[in-house]
């Protein structure tokens, strides 16, 4: 296969998008879970632990930027078939397709638990899935652009959700926080290692640098998405440590869920139902990433094309 | 072909999706709609022996714009406008929203408002589903039945229709006051928009929308809008993009969107027309402010 792609004009992304894509992979279904798992690790410090895991993130972007660098119009799967050969290329080509597949129904099993627990709880998983999923393929069939798209018109439309947040944060307690910077530095690093799942993501950059218009103008959207969804997490990430008892943390599963929980309105009562019909366009830019990603995979590694790729 | 009768069908012939509910091409009997659609860089196609003329390429924002926006003040203008954007959202998801609530969902109504709902509920046997769907059906047969009327009568039925039958139907226990309310709603909101079009796509809309919020509650209307966004992203006509100021997106394009700056700042063309010349007039020449008492 070549090595350079060449991509037509009326497919390419302008950069700007970026930023969208890379906030709204790394914001995804595990945002909700996350402070529990941090806290659990660090502390009262973890979010010395999210700082840190966004250091890391972005000293690994840009790693991926030198990467891509290096050739004239690249990704990923005819880099490694170009520097380790075809087998090993295509070998590890395979890892990364089945990683994405396996990103994509972690984040379809979340959801739909999320959903059983919160909304229904005799909804046939089954059923729903299939639902959404059949969203996602409608979407992929519609190609790059209308996934980036979904990325940035579902990006605008779930972020009035953190304005709801300001309740909660009328109510922190800042002691929770005190007494600060005790826990050891193998505490926070391993409190790092949890945002793992949740940061996870930047890897499609691997995949999307050929469509992009304007290879110079990548930098300023790329690490402005990382900064826009480390902050979130640190910001959900202080809220809990901030709202909930040292007990109530380890209770709840899903902590951002349980911040919602609380609030109300005059004209509506439960509000975290809203919430969780609203997470779906959270994580539905996910799924439908992650599921072109593999299909783009497979395309590129064993040419076969990508229409045919949903009869399994 | 054998004739073209109306430029309707030359439409359906030629629009890139035929399976779509939507509309893609914009069709207008106003002189002055028409005039304006070509000023601002799109293509106006007249048919013989039609009353109205196609404009085409639209995006969907162009359905909410009408003349009078641009004749009015601009803050005047830019209201009505998200006015009308807003009920076309009232029109899709308020019958739907009440199905899903008061079949599944009935923790989310306070608690004060949940009694007279309680009340107006207790006389009706049917699940929420079936009434909301039997008076969309009533409102429809009504429009229908008065589209065709002479005018006189055609009154004489909305009076009726409306008020009799729907005052009737709730002491029979057919349905309850709340949704006669919303529905009403529902169905002044989608008249408020200007093109007949779309107009009828929203109306349309409402139907697989009940449906899901009857089957899946909230998470149906969830999955129903999330399906509608990704239709319009896919939408082309004449192989524009259908949300053209907000998907691809330009500052510069926002302009006659959703709401109008005036028009002394008017001073570029749109970008997605990819117009030759981009400036109508020059904004410096404009500018020449003086101080305060010169």
């Amino acid at each position: 296969m070549n090595v350079n792609l060449n991509i037509k004009p009326n497919q390419q992304i302008r950069s700007f998008y970026l930023f969208f894509i890379i906030a709204s992979i790394q914001i995804g279904v595990g945002i909700m879970g996350v402070p529990r798992l941090i806290y659990e690790e660090a502390g009262r410090d973890a979010w010395l632990s999210v700082l840190i895991a966004f250091c890391y993130i972005s000293l690994l972007l840009a790693v991926m930027l030198l990467i891509l660098k290096q050739y004239n119009n690249a990704d990923i799967f005819s880099i490694q078939t170009d520097i380790f050969g075809t087998f090993i290329g295509k070998l590890l080509g395979t890892f990364y397709i089945v990683y994405f597949m396996f990103n994509l129904f972690t984040v379809l099993i979340t959801y739909v638990e999320v959903l059983t627990i919160f909304i229904f709880p005799e909804l046939n998983k089954t059923v729903m899935s299939l639902l959404i999923i059949s969203l996602a393929i409608y979407t992929v069939l519609g190609g790059i652009r209308v996934i980036v798209g979904v990325c940035f018109l579902f990006f605008i439309f779930s972020h009035w959700l953190v304005v709801l947040l300001i309740e909660p944060i009328m109510d922190i307690d800042w002691t929770h926080f005190q007494p600060m910077f005790q826990a050891s530095f193998t505490e926070l690093l391993k409190g790092a290692k949890q945002t793992s799942y949740t940061l996870t993501g930047t890897e499609l950059l691997f995949l999307l640098y050929p469509f992009i218009q304007s290879k110079k103008t990548v930098k300023i959207p790329l690490f402005l998405g990382i900064i826009f969804s480390c902050l979130t997490i640190l910001i959900a990430t202080v809220l809990v440590i901030g709202y909930f008892t040292p007990e109530g943390i380890g209770a709840r599963e899903w902590s951002v869920l349980g911040l919602f929980k609380s609030q109300s309105f005059s004209f509506l009562e439960r509000f975290d139902y809203i919430v969780v019909a609203e997470w779906m366009m959270v994580s539905l830019p996910n799924m439908v990433l992650f599921c072109w990603a593999a299909t783009y995979g497979l395309k590129r590694l064993y040419h076969i094309p990508q229409k045919n790729h949903f009869i399994f | 072909m054998d004739s073209v009768e109306d430029s309707s069908l030359l439409i359906q012939l030629i629009e890139d999706h035929s399976l779509s509910i939507f509309p893609q091409f914009y069709e207008t009997e106003l002189p002055d709609r028409f005039s304006y659609s070509i000023c601002k860089g799109r293509i106006g196609v007249l048919v013989d022996n039609s009353p109205t003329g196609i404009v085409a390429p639209t995006s969907l924002f162009s359905f909410f714009e009408s003349t009078e926006d641009l004749y009015m003040r601009w803050n005047i203008g830019s209201f009505f406008r998200m006015l009308r954007f807003l009920a076309m959202l009232i029109s899709v998801f308020l019958t739907p929203f009440y199905v899903a609530v008061v079949t599944y969902h009935y923790e989310i109504i306070p608690t004060p408002l949940l009694i007279s709902l309680g009340q107006s509920r207790a006389n009706v046997p049917f699940p929420p589903i079936f009434e909301a769907i039997l008076l969309e059906l009533l409102i429809e047969l009504l429009r229908e039945a008065g589209a065709r009327l002479p005018t006189k009568v055609g009154q004489t039925m909305g009076i009726v229709g409306g008020i009799v039958v729907g005052t009737a139907a709730v002491q029979a226990g057919l349905t309850s006051n709340i949704l006669i309310i919303f529905i009403t709603l529902s169905a002044l909101a989608s008249l408020t928009v200007p093109s007949y079009l779309m107009g009828t796509t929203i109306r349309i809309l409402r139907f697989p929308m009940i449906l899901l919020a009857g089957l899946l509650g909230i998470i149906g209307i969830m999955l129903g809008s999330c399906f509608i966004i990704i239709h319009l992203l896919k939408l082309t006509s004449l192989g524009r993009p259908y949300l053209t100021p907000i998907y691809p997106f330009n500052w510069q394009d926002l302009n006659k969107t959703l709401f109008r700056f005036p028009h002394h700042m008017d001073s570029k063309r749109s970008i997605s027309s990819r117009l030759k010349d981009l400036y109508r007039f020059s904004k410096e020449k404009v500018k020449k402010k003086k101080d305060i008492d010169e």
